[in-house]
């Protein structure tokens, strides 16, 4: 029998088995946003949403990550156009501030309905048996 | 924020079990770091319009009254819907981004908002009985913009802004002579609420 593509796909990539899931169990799961589906890049788009802007330290010191850490997640989000990254100086020390784009936004958004489809989902079937 | 802490329920997987748990836990981390970041942010843009819309309906009708008892029960009455359809849409927000407002930011967001409004409720009874309704749309204006502006500290820079503008309002009709108040509580309660609630649906998140 050949192999389903569910999970030809979690067995070739695992956060692909959500997209690939039967859309009859998961109606809402598909298009996982996998940039995001990293917990760090999650968090980091989180706080943006709720700050609007951010420098890079705060930013750092809210979330707990290294420098390194911070600013690869934030270089791919930015790449992704879920950031904008703005630099100057403040007191002649230079400031980078990050914000959300209204892509980044939307993109946290569908993940939430996403991760809300899922509970649901799981419920459902708890409830069924 | 341990972010690690949560390491072995965000690996991914394909498992029903494992799939709720790594919801559960992104649902928390996004409740959490929103709730450190500062921000009330369940403030609904939709029930801002809606309000909006609630407003604009009350400041024609309200205009067309031909008596105080009726202009008030109007307005009253606006003001009654529009708690309602907002409060049930800020309800509504705050479960989906799981920021309940009984506790955290989203409670010191409505202490912060109650006082004012309640003031103004307060002073509405007296300042009616005694005939003095003209006074009435300033009061309104005023508590409410003082309200929006504090509670507004704990949420995105639009409810401040808003609170504001409210301020400017109340303030120029207390100046202009009697007859502007329902233009001025359209302009407020209808037209700001419309702008800043399609601002704050488009830029926060419905």
């Amino acid at each position: 029998m050949a192999e389903s593509t569910a999970r030809k796909a979690a067995r070739r990539r695992p956060a692909a088995a959500l997209t690939a899931a039967p859309t009859a169990r998961r109606p809402r799961a598909e298009r996982l946003d996998e940039l995001i589906h990293q917990r760090s890049r999650l968090a980091i788009v989180s706080a943006l949403a709720a700050a609007d802007r951010m420098s890079f330290s705060d930013l750092k010191g809210l979330l707990g990550l290294s420098d390194g850490n911070l600013s690869v997640h934030a270089r791919k989000l930015e790449e992704a156009g879920y950031l904008r990254c703005a630099k100057s100086f403040s007191d002649r020390t230079p400031l980078t501030e990050y914000s959300l784009t209204a892509k980044g936004r939307a993109a946290l958004e569908r993940y939430l309905g996403h991760m809300e489809a899922i509970i649901a989902a799981s419920r459902a079937a708890a409830a069924a048996g | 924020m341990e972010l690690a802490g949560h390491h072995a329920a965000m690996s991914p997987s394909s498992d029903p079990v494992g799939l709720h748990t790594r919801a559960a836990s992104d649902l928390a981390l996004i409740r959490e770091t929103m709730d450190r970041s500062g921000r009330f942010t369940a403030v609904s843009g939709k029930g801002g319009v809606a309000i909006g819309i609630v407003g604009a309906l009350a400041a024609w009708i309200a205009s067309r009254q031909t008596t105080d008892i009726g202009w008030i029960s109007v307005w009253l009455s606006a003001a009654v819907v529009g708690l309602v359809v907002d409060a049930g849409f800020i309800v509504a927000k705050a479960r989906r981004l799981g920021s309940p407002m009984t506790r955290g930011i989203g409670r010191r967001f409505v202490f912060s908002l109650t006082p004012a409004a309640g003031v103004a409720a307060l002073l509405t009874v007296p300042l009616f009985s005694a005939g003095q309704v003209e006074l009435l749309p300033g009061l309104w204006l005023l508590h409410y913009g003082a309200g929006v502006l504090s509670a507004g500290v704990f949420s995105v820079p639009a409810i401040p802004a808003m609170g504001a503008c409210f301020l400017v309002l109340g303030t120029i009709v207390l100046c202009l002579p009697p007859g502007w108040g329902d233009v001025f509580l359209g302009a407020g309660f209808g037209g700001l609420h419309l702008v800043f609630g399609a601002l704050i649906w488009r830029r926060n998140g419905g």
